[in-house]
């Protein structure tokens, strides 16, 4: 009873001075909440066809009577069913719950008295901006209100509070003691803009609101549903900081998160923004229905852009036109066409389709290319005089020489053909083998060889023949051939090969190709013969382990073409075997016979001069230098490469899917109209001319059209919960009809505009917002308010509340001066977590693998956010699981807080070293308290605290005396070195001392 | 006390901190508000549900067929199967698997149950088995959702919490909402923690999940080498910190604060004694098959006991290892033999303490399995059906020995006396004394309620007492 007679004063307190009623604050509620269900906007479950929320139809003659006539209460009908006690006529009917206290019906009386006058619901209406004393706006309007109702605001908080709640607001974690002390003694007027404009600066700024911004577009790393598997996303993270920490104007950030991929010439960090259309929940699950799921997401793309941008719950009109809004299921399918270009699977693993370079991966990225394409031999014989005169000159030198390295390969004996019926293959007496009789459609040749000794490589040569002269080739198909595979065997055991090396390689047949186990892929060498290596192709299959021939004792060589290409069979070959590892020689198959030749003919030919500088440039000392040099290059380019990030964004299809409405939502019915995509109708106005279909670039600049009345409300409206704990409109999920008449409408609007048309530009709202005087009011709350406005929403007082669960983290990890606050952005982390807590996942089941080193202190923004299963010690301190928007996030004060801050690990750590720090502090053990206390309280303790802990040091380290050995259980918690520098004992104490403070209400209190 | 409007302003200021102290006593009492009360007395104190997670096939628990087993190897009608929604049996034959094991009737009463559930089968005249249950959702993680929170939208508050937040908790010392898992006996699905979360309700509604391994209860292990005496310490020190503080500034959410830390050490000692088995005889031990520490289904059944003992309103047991989409027959034997036993020596034991009369236990999964075979061979198995399935329920309130609704002669489709979920959830609330059309809850200016908007919603009468 207590409760609802407050709630009573205030309705009183606040209207006191007003005596007509005012349909929008005082009407319109009563209407949405009880009647408009069965009298409002869907037509599936209206009565009577009586609609209240318009007045035409409210006003409408029904045949001698209406629901309402202006000015005339007893001819209303709808006061006689209102007051009436009669089962079948009272209204709302007693069946629906639904019930007026006799003050909604003395309200709905007075209205109906003064007129009866509608007005379009207040978000709905045009924004306009109400004149207010430059720089004083904010003020202007609250104490107008306070003026109207008769009360006055509280008296400013001292300087130690208003630093520590600034830094908790604006950067999410307590200002250091030394930023405290600079603070009170900087006297200078400005002292206070100064301190706003450095915390504004700080990189924490970005990451602070970054934790607001990705509770609304629910930012996480896993795909939410079923297997709940990772998806890459944390790019995105970081362009969200990074756009709050520079400042971003809100216009843009808008248009690159919906349409980032959609604008021309599109940077790199806009289609990182787009990153945002695929933040939704996705499934994996075998089964699942594809056709199921895309409605899922589209539903689930409405709810999240509805709310996120409009402050609207546009999500009720999936399977009914909205209840209590003017949204139709047309404009939720309308909307959800918007996304309906975005290329994605319905069911399945999504894979990442951009990869981003970090701005030192692009420098050097940049670099790398540009050197490789400078250094590439090609280039430098082309275009390089110097290199090209030291090539001749040492060709010349070589050629003087007259050495040519004597190939390794020997010959070997060949014998016990195997082939298909039909085919011969005979040895000839070079020792190449010919093939003969019907040309195979395809074939596996097998024969044994014998070669006594160390075999480490084996080398078939394809060699061409008059008898076959297609295209000068070496087959009697077309002249090409392809070598599916290659099997080489010791008695009858197969022996490794791990590398094919080919002189000639045609494109897609890559040597390798003869040797992945597969027979639909090989290695060919075109038809067509290129200069310079006329007459034989070679190919080197390179042992994993050398053999020792035993005399008498034979491999057995096996050449497959199984390819589907017709004779594609080499038609004459030579096989030969080395000792020697060929593996990293520039040109392991040795001179070829045509090179010996010209070598060593008394009189070189033109053709063979050429031949010889070609050989030479695959021998020479200084080519061979330069390609490793590129190599390494290529090489490092790849690990660069390959270890950038990658992120799943925004792509559009050229044809985007079709939208149809789904009646009630079901997915199998398929009978409801094809809808283009469109912003909702009753929203249009003159806001919405596209030609053709339109794009979510048309939706996100809608959203920032200057007339479009919701985005700039619900967006300031929001911010302004961040300073004060409380929207001015106090549901900032909601603005709609079932949403909160603002307290101060006026400033909502005035913020709105003023944040338009000073270039969307958060900073400088942000700023305008905490040098007010009434963000810098005391937050202690006298009786008179707590009992006339107990949810402060005439802004008398401060705001006070527990942090969010990331700030009681990063507050905890800064205290003990082990937060990690140099790098910004980067994969996602993973800090200790009670091992087991992921034992319900599976597909494939999930280990938290725990970072190492510093990225366990890194501040919790970047921790990794599973969604079925978020951090255990987050959720407890009400982090949401990021499925849904998440707009408003709840403020529970719950005993699983307390075992997480005493015994999570992550607090027993921090508590720990906060401790060794404090025991490491000049003077006795009172001064040390002291200086704990104002580190993590950002105040001076009083006698009475420092009384209290000194009792708890003192007994602690009585007891950590007599058990060192718990003293070292205890300061071995987390991986935070153990102190030396203190004794066993005494730092232990500390420790506990230190957990004292942590858990204390007002370290992670802002007040 | 209060009436519902100021319950919910109340509860919508506590989510923002304030009075949360003074809305937890309130809740203790564990009254129900006036507007929200059924006529007559409420029958249940506390649930216990033991979630078959997987999806049991009705047809060879608690649904038998012989038309099915005519059927065996034909095609099943396209009549019935048409239009249908399916999940990994798109595309392919559909073909009838009969019953793949024998039913025996039960007890005075009659009921068929499955010869591979005998101990519940001894139990047929303390059950009511309901043959008509239907749900909407087809895959496993969107129908425990729909199961646990009557949509399958995330962030909406599951069956728990709701109870919790009607009746508020009868322990001090323990969470009023707890979950239970075990495994085994077929393919363990992923489970989220959705599926007990408090959705917009607020947090202190979670359930809180026990873990086998390690703290039994998150964080409730004092940190290492920090001993009971210690930890008092440490929290006596931390309440004379917020206590002074408080004195300063007169803030009910430190005065709340204070009581949570008293309440975390309470939690410190009750849980591990809640846990600890030692008390137990051997005669109860071996009556479950349960062998303290093994996280087995049959150890959650006695815990579950313990739990109502204490005055827990709400307790949720998951044994992951019913989804059979190959070798139904073994997995079903399997899966049956690690819950049969200890299913039925819960219902005992409450019986025998006299707690059976007001605490519902309900045993069903999140939906049932296709009459068509899924995979063919020796192995066959049964995919996820959503028209027809079964489950049953005791005690607080449930008539024993009545079978309710039955399913065409395939097992296809509920035909008779159909249940959704949505009815099922009222019956339970009704059971606790709650009327589901009243108990809701603002959320983004919308009435939510665990039993949603649509009309229709029916509480089961023929099964009630």
């Amino acid at each position: 009873m207590k409760i609802a007679r407050i709630a009573l004063l205030t309705t009183t307190l606040a209207h006191a001075a007003e005596d007509k009623v005012d349909f929008q604050r005082d009407v319109r509620p009563i209407l949405s909440d009880k009647c408009f269900f069965c009298h409002g906007t869907d037509p599936e479950t209206r009565e009577a066809d009586l609609r209240l929320d318009l007045p035409e139809s409210a006003y409408e003659d029904l045949g001698g009577y209406a629901a309402v006539v202006p000015g005339k209460v007893k001819e209303s009908e709808l006061h006689l069913r209102i007051t009436s006690t009669k089962k079948k006529e009272m209204m709302p009917p007693p069946e629906s719950h639904k019930s007026l206290s006799s003050k909604e019906i003395g309200i709905l009386t007075k209205w109906i008295a003064q007129g009866a006058e509608y007005e379009e619901h207040w978000a709905y209406q045009a924004v306009a901006k109400a004149t207010a004393p430059a720089g004083r706006e904010i003020d202007h309007f609250v104490k107008q209100r306070w003026d109207v109702v008769g009360v006055k605001g509280s008296d400013g908080a001292d300087k130690e509070t208003l630093i520590k709640r600034l830094s908790w607001d604006v950067r999410g974690v307590p200002p250091t003691a030394a930023e405290t002390e600079a603070f009170l003694k900087d006297q200078s007027a400005e002292a206070w803009e100064t301190l706003v404009d450095r915390f504004l600066a700080d990189p924490k700024y970005g990451e602070r609101m970054a934790v607001w911004w990705l509770d609304l577009v629910r930012y996480a790393d896993t795909i939410g549903y079923h297997s709940d598997n990772g998806m890459k996303i944390s790019p995105y993270r970081d362009y969200v900081i990074k756009a709050f920490h520079e400042n971003k104007p809100f216009d843009q950030f808008t248009i690159e998160q919906l349409a980032g991929d959609l604008l021309p010439n599109a940077t790199l960090q806009q289609k990182v923004a787009s990153g945002y259309n695929r933040l939704l929940q996705t499934t994996e699950e075998g089964g699942a229905q594809d056709k199921e799921y895309r409605a899922i997401y589209a539903a689930d793309r409405v709810r999240n852009v509805s709310e996120v941008w409009l402050g609207s719950t546009l999500g009720c009109a999936q399977c009914h036109d909205h209840k209590y809004d003017p949204f139709t299921a047309k404009d939720f399918y309308s909307m959800a066409a918007f996304f309906d270009d975005i290329k994605e699977n319905g069911v399945g693993k999504r894979q990442p389709n951009l990869t981003v370079p970090t701005p030192e991966d692009e420098a050097r990225i940049a670099e790398l290319k540009k050197a490789i394409n400078s250094g590439r031999v090609a280039n430098l014989l082309e275009s390089d005089p110097a290199f090209q005169a030291k090539i001749q000159e040492s060709q010349k030198e070589w050629l003087a020489k007259g050495k040519l390295p004597r190939s390794t390969w020997r010959a070997v004996a060949l014998s016990d053909f195997k082939t298909p019926a039909g085919t011969t293959l005979t040895v000839q007496p070079d020792g190449s083998v010919l093939e003969g009789g019907e040309v195979p459609s395809k074939a596996s040749y097998s024969f044994q060889v014998a070669s006594t000794g160390q075999v480490s490589a084996i080398k078939v040569d394809a060699i061409t023949d008059k008898n076959f002269p297609e295209k000068g080739g070496f087959s009697r198909g077309n002249g090409n051939f392809v070598l599916t595979e290659v099997e080489v065997k010791r008695g009858g055991k197969k022996l490794k090969i791990v590398k094919a090396q080919a002189d000639v390689e045609q494109e897609g047949f890559p040597a390798a190709h003869s040797i992945d186990g597969k027979q639909d892929t090989g290695w060919a060498v075109g038809a067509n013969a290129p200069a310079g290596r006329s007459g034989t192709r070679r190919i080197a299959f390179i042992l994993e382990k050398p053999v020792e021939l035993e005399p008498g004792e034979n491999l057995e060589v096996t050449l497959h073409y199984q390819s589907q290409y017709f004779g594609h069979t080499m038609a004459r070959f030579g096989i030969s075997a080395t000792d020697s590892r060929h593996a990293g020689l520039e040109d392991p198959l040795g001179p070829s016979p045509e090179i010996v030749a010209a070598f060593e003919a008394a009189k070189q030919s033109p053709a063979q001069q050429d031949l010889l500088s070609q050989y030479y440039r695959a021998i020479a000392p200084e080519i061979l230098d330069q390609k490793a040099k590129v190599q390494g290059m290529k090489d490092e380019l790849k690990k660069r490469e390959g270890g950038m990030r990658t992120m799943l964004i925004s792509e559009a299809l050229p044809t985007p899917r079709m939208t149809r409405v789904l009646h009630r939502g079901n997915w199998m019915d398929e009978s409801g109209e094809v809808v283009q995509p469109a912003v909702p109708e009753f929203l249009q106005k003159d806001t919405w001319k596209v030609e053709g279909r339109a794009t979510r670039l048309d939706l996100a600049q809608w959203i920032l059209n200057e007339k479009n009345p919701l985005t700039g409300r619900s967006t300031m409206n929001r911010l302004w919960r961040i300073y004060f704990g409380r929207g001015l409109s106090g549901n900032v999920t909601d603005l709609g009809g079932q949403g909160e008449m603002p307290s101060h409408p006026e400033l909502l609007d005035w913020l709105a505009v003023d944040f338009r048309e000073g270039g969307w530009d958060f900073k400088r709202m942000v700023k305008k917002m905490v040098t007010s005087e009434a963000y810098r009011q005391k937050s202690e709350v006298s009786s008179f308010l707590r009992e006339k406005d107990p949810a402060n929403q005439l802004i008398a007082r401060q705001g006070r509340w527990r942090v969010e669960a990331e700030f009681v983290r990063d507050a905890a990890l800064q205290i003990a001066g082990i937060l990690n606050d140099d790098k910004i952005g980067g994969e996602s982390v993973k800090p200790y977590q009670p091992a087991g807590f992921w034992q319900h996942l599976n597909f494939p089941q999930k280990v938290w693998k725990q970072s190492d080193g510093e990225d366990l202190y890194r501040r919790s923004v970047y921790t990794y956010w599973c969604r079925t299963f978020p951090h255990p010690s987050m959720v407890a301190f009400d982090a949401p699981s990021r499925e849904e928007c998440a707009a408003e996030r709840a403020r529970s004060n719950i005993p699983q807080q307390a075992l997480a801050m005493l015994n999570d690990p992550i607090f027993v750590e921090a508590s720990r070293v906060f401790g060794v720090r404090i025991g490491m502090q000049e003077g006795d053990a009172r001064a040390k308290i002291a200086w704990g206390i104002l580190e993590a309280f950002s105040r001076e303790g009083t006698q009475e605290e420092i009384d209290l802990l000194e009792k708890v040091y003192l007994a602690q380290k009585d007891k950590f005396t007599k058990d060192t050995e718990s003293a070292k259980a205890f300061l071995t918690t987390g991986m935070w070195p153990a102190p030396t520098a203190l004794k066993l004992e005494d730092a232990a104490a500390w420790g506990q001392v230190g957990r004292v403070i942590l858990n204390a209400y007002e370290t992670t209190s802002r007040f | 006390m209060f009436d519902t409007t100021n319950r919910r302003t109340f509860l919508n200021q506590a989510a923002v901190g304030i009075g949360s102290l003074a809305l937890q006593q309130q809740l203790l009492a564990g009254e129900i508000p006036d507007g929200l009360k059924i006529a007559g007395s409420p029958k249940a104190k506390r649930v216990i549900f033991l979630c078959m997670a997987g999806g049991p096939s009705h047809l060879e628990t608690l649904d038998y067929k012989p038309t099915l087993a005519k059927m065996h190897g034909k095609p099943m009608p396209e009549s019935i199967t048409k239009g249908q929604p399916i999940a990994q049996l798109q595309g392919r034959a559909l073909n009838c698997l009969g019953p793949q094991w024998d039913f025996i009737k039960q007890g005075k009463s009659g009921q068929e149950i499955s010869s591979q559930l005998p101990f519940i089968g001894k139990m047929a005249d303390d059950i009511a088995i309901v043959r008509s249950m239907t749900t909407k959702q087809i895959n496993h993680d969107p129908a425990h959702t729909f199961m646990n929170c009557g949509t399958q939208i995330s962030g909406r508050p599951c069956m728990g919490s709701w109870i919790q937040y009607g009746l508020g908790s009868e322990t001090k010392d323990l969470p009023g909402f707890v979950v239970l898992t075990s495994v085994g006996g077929g393919q363990s699905q992923p489970l989220a923690s959705r599926q007990w979360h408090s959705g917009f309700l607020p947090s202190q509604y979670q359930g809180v999940h026990f873990h086998s391994k390690g703290d039994p209860v998150l964080y409730v292990g004092n940190p290492k080498g920090v001993g009971r005496a210690d930890q008092r310490q440490v929290i006596d020190a931390v309440n004379g910190l917020n206590s002074i503080r408080n004195g300063r500034v007169d803030d009910p959410e430190i005065a709340t604060k204070i009581a949570q830390y008293e309440m975390a050490f309470r939690m410190q000692a009750s849980v591990p004694e809640l846990v600890d088995l030692k008390g137990e005889s051997k005669e109860t031990l071996e009556m479950y098959g349960a062998t303290p520490g093994d996280g087995s289904f049959a150890s959650n059944c006695l815990l579950a006991r313990r739990l109502a003992e204490r005055g827990v309103r709400f307790v949720q047991l998951y044994h992951r290892g019913w989804d059979h989409h190959g070798g139904v027959k073994n997995g079903v034997a399997t899966t049956g033999k690690l819950v049969d036993q200890a299913s039925w020596a819960l219902v005992q034991d409450l019986k025998q303490r006299g707690m059976l009369e007001d605490t519902l236990v309900i045993w069903g999964g999140e939906f049932g399995r296709t009459p068509m075979s899924q995979g063919g061979g020796n192995n066959p198995g049964r995919d996820h059906h959503i028209k027809g399935f079964s489950l049953w329920m005791a005690g607080g309130g449930i008539k024993g020995g009545v079978t309710h609704g039955a399913t065409d002669d395939f097992g296809y489709n509920a035909v008779e006396n159909v249940v959704t979920v949505h009815d099922l959830h009222a019956t339970m609330l009704h059971l606790m004394g709650i009327d589901h059309a009243k108990f809701s809850f603002k959320f983004q200016g919308l009435d939510m309620r665990l039993t949603g908007v649509e009309p229709g919603v029916k509480v089961i009468k023929n099964i009630l007492t």
